[in-house]
């Protein structure tokens, strides 16, 4: 580095003083603990391998042909969580909506219905809860929920 | 005129592990006392400066790719490692850690100060710790000052830097470097005043 071409601001004395602050080793350890962050670093997030989704779903004995979750993030940029509950919510209100004819109900019911085939409703019904209840103590909002998961069967035994 | 790390730089950008390991390991040879220097004046203390410039070296190899020469390779290097000792200090005021101290009443610092002085001034030993204790009082100004205003002092009068070369580290321009200069000299002044220097002894 060139030395300073102008004539310093500060006293002689006081800038000889800073310069003498410089030149300072830098500890041994410096290297080791670069060396442990770039080793730890360059392991980084690995890509999960293809088979993990086919597991996954043989585990759970489901027949869906692709992941519903890769399927929204490509089309909704990874935001897939909040996209599949605004479907499920925008489907189930237009399924209850109290302005629709019933016809029209029905229509909705059979353009949902088959994406959850009827496996993988066992396979979610074994891991809920159930509690039995009329359609008329649930809001249209949890009508439309419970119709869209394969729960409009209650309302017909009701 | 070349860059004179180019050639390593471009090792590192254009080797396999084993090659990149060993080019970069030169650079961090090259560059390691001047990146701790500059962390550790303006931190105030080892511990901090450690952090700082252990950030400095990694963000060198994980960014060195990218380097397309568009400033010299120094003053990037010194840029990162100026950003990263002023973030470290600012997370030490937001959240101190217990047991560290600055350079003024840690053993260390002022052993380190005392051997520079030592060096430097052999006939006289009154002026010499005379000096030793100036150089402790200015290692706390800058650790206690503005640190943007800490590093200038640091780049211009540590590593010697012109003020064409500071613009260049701080991506400035060179009325801004002045001026900013201008206000660091002035806050050192004020602090080293107020801590009994004599006036006359602060006026170029």
């Amino acid at each position: 580095m060139s030395q300073p071409s102008h004539q310093p601001d500060l006293p002689q004395q006081i800038a000889q003083d800073l310069r003498a602050l410089g030149g300072v080793q830098a500890p041994s350890e410096l290297w080791q603990r670069v060396q442990e962050e770039r080793s730890f670093t360059e392991l980084g997030e690995v890509a999960a391998p293809e088979e993990l989704w086919a597991r996954v779903q043989a585990e759970l004995g489901m027949e869906v042909a692709a992941p519903q979750g890769r399927l929204l993030r490509g089309i909704f940029g990874g935001k897939s969580l909040a996209a599949a509950a605004a479907l499920l919510i925008f489907g189930g209100l237009s399924i209850f909506n109290p302005w629709s004819s019933p016809s029209g109900l029905s229509q909705d019911f059979v353009v949902l219905a088959p994406q959850t085939s009827e496996s993988a409703r066992e396979a979610f019904r074994s891991r809920a809860q159930f509690q039995k209840v009329t359609p008329q103590e649930m809001s249209s909002i949890s009508r439309g929920l419970a119709g869209s998961l394969g729960g409009f069967m209650v309302e017909d035994d009701a | 005129m070349p860059d004179p790390d180019q050639a390593l730089v471009e090792a590192c950008q254009t080797a396999n592990k084993q090659d990149f390991d060993e080019a970069y390991r030169q650079l961090f040879v090259l560059y390691q006392d001047r990146v701790f220097t500059i962390c550790l004046r303006v931190t105030g203390n080892q511990e901090d400066a450690l952090d700082a410039a252990q950030e400095t070296m990694v963000t060198l190899a994980r960014r060195i790719k990218d380097f397309a020469f568009r400033s010299r390779f120094s003053s990037w290097v010194f840029r990162i490692a100026v950003n990263a000792a002023i973030d470290s200090r600012r997370k030490r005021l937001d959240a101190p850690r217990a047991g560290v101290q600055t350079t003024v009443g840690n053993a260390e610092g002022e052993r380190q100060l005392q051997q520079v002085a030592a060096e430097e001034s052999h006939a006289d030993p009154v002026q010499e710790v005379s000096r030793t204790e100036n150089q402790v009082l200015i290692q706390d100004a800058l650790a206690r000052m503005n640190p943007r205003f800490a590093a200038l002092l640091v780049l211009r009068y540590i590593e010697g830097m012109s003020y064409d070369e500071i613009s260049e580290v701080q991506e400035c321009s060179l009325g801004t470097v002045k001026s900013r200069l201008n206000r660091a000299h002035t806050a050192l002044r004020e602090f080293l005043q107020h801590r009994g220097f004599d006036p006359s002894e602060l006026t170029p």
